[in-house]
């Protein structure tokens, strides 16, 4: 439905925003652009929109290329993170609005708003004015303004910035809801890698005007290609251990200071091409796990223990580096607590058979 | 303790208001007791009941005066407030260069702030008689016309528009451009995806944005333009014959031209009635807009 190719933007001064953007979506799928600020994501869906020229590299909707149409043109609907309603109308009027300038006739649009107000279950707020709204409520009314001249591809551009927690969940389910319902393509921009892994279906991160990786969520999350794309995602954040790779007894393993860390015979084949080299080890929270002294394990001192209610967030330290881990084991609250800080007393940790090796310009996944 | 702040600021404002009475309340009050007396060259102040307000009704020149003041400022204000609005949607929106925009955005200014004696000179030199008159000369050359033209007595009221206007754009210009800056972007681009054109962007998205604004120098300049009569006065003194007279300036001429402060002060007064009533509404507009 949407191919983006070799888009590059250079912005006046020189300052590149994005450089070499290849993306391709699916008709009816729901994408993500996501990325810390400044690393092109808005930029890269204005150039969609039509709102900014693309320095070179063209993009096409349905095959046709549409780098050079006005946004009119190009049947998409819109939502910001201001919300952007024309503060002078009402709700209704607000909503109509784009297809008052499509010239359809005052009491087809005015049904067309009603209707999609209904299914946003704002109908109750068509006489109001936007000052008048709550944030949710706002933002409701920009998706229909948005969404009412069905359009081919729905863009948003950091929708749920402005909304607290509670709402942003809420509002993310009825985004998604509609999303599957009108089975519209659509591209939301975010910064929230939480709210990206519920919303879409694949997902595209973004560094400094680059895609760093394009893939699913499960993707993303489970096989990072490199230690940005696997530092951004997840919650807590993965876990980065320095290490080094070496050899001992004809074995490849990954040396934590004096400590080896035996490792699964298919990553040793990976690894034994870049013997010697210092690497980071990235381990997910959930995926390493407490064990006895022996068991291909290493010494952790407890540095601080957190109740999140379903489960323990411990805080240590491996050999100077930072490392979290949660236990389901709630009740071991007490009994690790008391350790804290105590170095006789440390934790024992295996890092499990999960693991990613970053090294390398560009800290790229070696465990791939 | 709420007390004891209110009593601290009494101290503090007692210096300004000393000055506001010295210089502002007593002046109003004596100018309502001079316009029922019938004080002329000769000083004596005597009571004359509303004499001077009937003559205001009686004098056949009063209809014709109303009638310049109202020409006047509406014809002033029409032209300022849309030539505000085109320079402030011209610089700020379609010219996105912010130098390029500065420098138009100083260079109507400068007749704001030129002194009104030296601008009203400059118009007057311009618009000489003679064929020494630049536009004179212009209006020669171009038409091959041999006559010279006396512009000021031919086209008074236009002139003394068109040089009031010229001092009044800066202001307002410059206020609509910083609310249209005001205006969140994102209301321009969701405008530009719904499919608005500029002529729409501009009646449908910038004008109601800044409506307030426009209903706030609307009036502001209104009370100048009805308060204010240097540059008409410097330019054509009301004339010729009566035809660029206006309210304020007819009380300037009475007072201080005719000696006749009594009949003077009680024109002032009917102008004072009228803006004060304008300051209400304005007062009225400026709380709206916060609510």
């Amino acid at each position: 439905m949407i191919r983006i190719e070799n888009l590059r933007m250079e912005f006046d001064k020189g300052a590149v925003a994005l450089d070499d953007i290849n993306l391709e979506i699916e008709k009816g799928e729901f994408i993500a652009l996501l990325g810390p600020s400044g690393c092109g994501k808005s930029t890269t869906l204005n150039c969609m929109a039509g709102l900014l020229d693309p320095t070179s590299g063209r993009v096409f909707f349905a095959g046709e290329d549409v780098t050079k149409k006005a946004p009119k043109d190009r049947n998409i609907g819109m939502c910001f993170q201001s919300y952007a309603l024309y503060p002078h109308l009402t709700v209704l009027d607000n909503i109509a609005f784009p297809l008052k300038q499509k010239g359809v006739s005052k009491e087809e649009r005015r049904e067309k708003a009603r209707k999609i107000a209904e299914k946003l279950q704002i109908s109750h707020l068509l006489a109001r004015k936007p000052s008048q709204l709550s944030g949710g409520q706002q933002q409701r009314v920009a998706m229909c303004r948005a969404l009412v001249k069905e359009p081919d591809v729905l863009l948003l551009d950091e929708p749920m910035s402005n909304l607290d927690a509670r709402l942003k969940i809420e509002i993310r389910e009825v985004i998604k809801k509609l999303q599957q319902e009108l089975k519209v393509t659509s591209v939301i921009v975010t910064h929230d890698q939480e709210e990206a892994m519920a919303i879409a279906d694949k997902i595209a991160i973004l560094s400094e005007g680059k895609i760093q990786q394009y893939d699913t969520p499960e993707h993303l999350y489970e096989y990072p290609v490199n230690l940005f794309v696997a530092n951004f995602m997840g919650n807590p954040p993965m876990n980065f251990i320095d290490a080094k790779i070496d050899s001992r007894d004809g074995e490849t393993v990954l040396m934590v200071g004096e400590t080896p860390v035996r490792l699964k015979k298919e990553l040793q084949d990976k690894l034994s091409v870049h013997l010697g080299e210092p690497v980071e080890i990235g381990v997910r929270s959930h995926q390493a796990y407490l064990t006895e002294r022996g068991d291909n394990s290493l010494k952790m001192v407890v540095s601080m223990v957190e109740n999140l209610g379903k489960e323990l967030l411990v805080t240590g330290e491996i050999n100077g580096n930072h490392m979290r881990i949660t236990l389901e084991e709630t009740e071991r609250f007490a009994e690790l607590y008391q350790r804290i800080g105590n170095q006789e007393k440390p934790l024992w940790v295996n890092f499990g058979s999960r693991l990613n090796v970053f090294g390398g310009e560009g800290k790229v996944n070696w465990a791939l | 303790m709420k007390k004891m702040q209110n009593g601290q600021a009494y101290p503090f404002l007692t210096p300004f208001m000393i000055l506001v009475s010295i210089f502002y309340i007593v002046p109003a009050i004596l100018t309502i007791a001079m316009s029922l007396t019938g004080l002329d060259s000769s000083f004596v102040w005597e009571w004359n009941n509303f004499n001077n307000y009937r003559k205001i009704l009686l004098d056949p020149n009063t209809g014709k005066i109303v009638l310049n003041t109202v020409v006047f400022v509406g014809c002033a204000i029409a032209l300022t407030i849309v030539l505000d609005l085109v320079i402030a949607v011209l610089v700020t929106y379609f010219i996105k260069n912010e130098s390029i925009s500065s420098f138009f955005k100083s260079l109507i200014m400068i007749p704001m702030i030129t002194p009104a004696v030296v601008y009203s000179v400059l118009w007057i030199w311009l618009l000489d008689a003679s064929e020494n008159g630049v536009v004179n000369q212009l209006y020669m050359g171009v038409t091959n016309s041999a006559i010279p033209l006396n512009w000021i007595a031919k086209y008074p009221m236009q002139i003394v528009v068109m040089a009031t206007v010229l001092t009044s754009l800066g202001f307002g210009a410059i206020n609509f451009s910083s609310a249209i800056k005001s205006i969140p972007e994102d209301q321009f681009k969701a405008a530009r995806i719904d499919g608005a054109g500029e002529w729409e962007i501009v009646s449908g998205i910038i004008l109601p944005n800044i409506r307030y604004h426009i209903q706030f120098i609307a009036l502001w300049e209104t009370l100048g333009l009805l308060t204010n009569y240097v540059t008409i006065m410097l330019i054509t003194d009301g004339g010729p014959s009566m035809q660029t007279e206006v309210w304020a300036l007819s009380a300037y001429h009475k007072a201080f031209t005719n000696q006749q402060y009594g009949y003077g002060a009680a024109i002032s007064m009917v102008l004072i009635f009228v803006v004060m009533v304008l300051m209400l509404l304005l007062n009225k507009v400026t709380s709206r807009r916060d609510a």
